[in-house]
């Protein structure tokens, strides 16, 4: 992706995300505080923390490397097959203190065999191999994928996830599905059906 | 039902099914009863805001045969409704969010309300056992936890919502997520 690119993605990633909100009215709320964009093998474009993504300028985004020690940083770097972080704050994903294992196919599908909280930037690194999300221990959560969409869904099933773990447990409790059941539906969708909207036409 | 008609109204739940929150980009599926043997439903993993009738898929669902495009991979849970329940002319699957609670609990809801217990068509509706997506375990499951009732939980998963008329199915899919509502708020706050 050229800089250009990267910017002209993140100053519009807010209409994005308003555009894209119908289907998740119930899910619970998201604020998007944060975007990084990988520009390319060495570095990132990251949005002004201090502005809203509604009021963020071209000036405001600033390049940084790809290797450094924040959560950006740390997760994109390793994470090579994301080109996109967001750091958000979620109404129910901010009350979880715990892993929360694979309660939902869809979670399984496109998070991850489970949802991690990570202490500092290292630690996110191995809370998010395999994985596209990660709570902070902060309460604050980041959300990663290829493109602007899928972060998009990943911060918006994360919410759905923690949604239905912390309101379960006033109904006995979610329940985990199969760890391996949950890593093999991980794989088929992401081999197979996330291909379905481009070969099933 | 007429093909041509039914292509038209599957497309159009489809859409409805985002639009109303009952579930989001390509999740859920929708169908519809063309005949003794036949059915309209939503092809796989495409986003609903795409499609047009033409794009709606026939299936057989005896064989299993179609046409056009590959049908949704949940057809097999359509199809064992439609065989099980000759009456029932609309299956509708979604993720809405309280009723996905109460599956990812596993457990069964208890329906208060009378005016509920008469849309939902009895008075608790079952969470059906856990399967993975497109087995015959989830299908059979699911049809059974149904049973006479218009509505299941799918474990882990979504909801399985059906009606005589895709209206009545919609109508099914809000009243089991106000019961969920219903039964998590009294758990949460017992009398």
């Amino acid at each position: 992706m050229t800089k250009q690119e990267a910017q002209a993605l993140i100053l519009n990633a807010n209409s994005y995300f308003e555009q894209h909100s119908v289907g998740y009215q119930t899910w619970g709320k998201v604020e998007f505080l944060q975007i990084a964009v990988r520009i390319d093998d060495q570095k990132l474009l990251i949005s002004n923390p201090n502005k809203s993504l509604s009021n963020q300028t071209p000036e405001d985004l600033q390049e940084i490397p790809l290797k450094g020690h924040s959560y950006f940083q740390k997760i994109l770097f390793w994470s090579r097959n994301c080109d996109i972080a967001l750091l958000t704050h979620q109404e129910y994903a901010a009350q979880v203190t715990e892993t929360i294992p694979p309660i939902l196919d869809d979670q399984a599908q496109l998070l991850g065999v489970n949802i991690k909280i990570s202490k500092n930037p290292v630690d996110a690194v191995f809370k998010t191999f395999g994985r596209y999300t990660t709570i902070l221990s902060n309460g604050q959560s980041i959300c990663i994928g290829k493109t602007l969409e899928d972060a998009f869904v990943a911060s918006q099933l994360l919410e759905k996830t923690a949604k239905a773990w912390i309101l379960g447990k006033y109904i006995g409790g979610a329940k985990a599905i199969n760890s391996i059941e949950a890593l093999v539906m991980q794989i088929y969708y992401q081999l197979k059906y996330s291909k379905e909207s481009q070969k099933n036409i | 039902m007429d093909i041509l008609e039914a292509r038209k109204i599957v497309c159009e739940s489809g859409k409805k099914l985002v639009q109303e929150g009952l579930i989001a980009r390509t999740w859920g599926n929708v169908s519809i009863r063309i005949d003794d043997r036949r059915m309209i439903i939503t092809p796989s993993g495409r986003k609903y805001e795409e499609l047009q009738p033409e794009d709606m898929v026939l299936v057989d669902f005896y064989t299993l045969k179609h046409d056009g495009l590959k049908p949704s991979s949940e057809l097999k849970l359509h199809c064992e409704i439609y065989k099980t329940r000759p009456h029932i002319q609309a299956v509708i699957h979604t993720h809405q969010m309280y009723a996905s609670i109460a599956a990812a609990a596993q457990a069964n809801i208890l329906i208060s309300d009378p005016a509920y217990q008469k849309i939902l068509g009895g008075k608790e509706i079952q969470a059906a056992p856990y399967a993975l997506p497109n087995t015959k375990g989830l299908s059979v499951g699911t049809a059974q936890a149904v049973g006479k009732s218009n509505a299941a939980l799918m474990s882990n998963h979504g909801t399985i919502c059906i009606g005589t008329s895709m209206e009545q199915a919609f109508e099914v899919a809000h009243t089991l997520e106000k019961a969920c509502i219903q039964f998590i708020d009294s758990m949460k706050h017992p009398a």
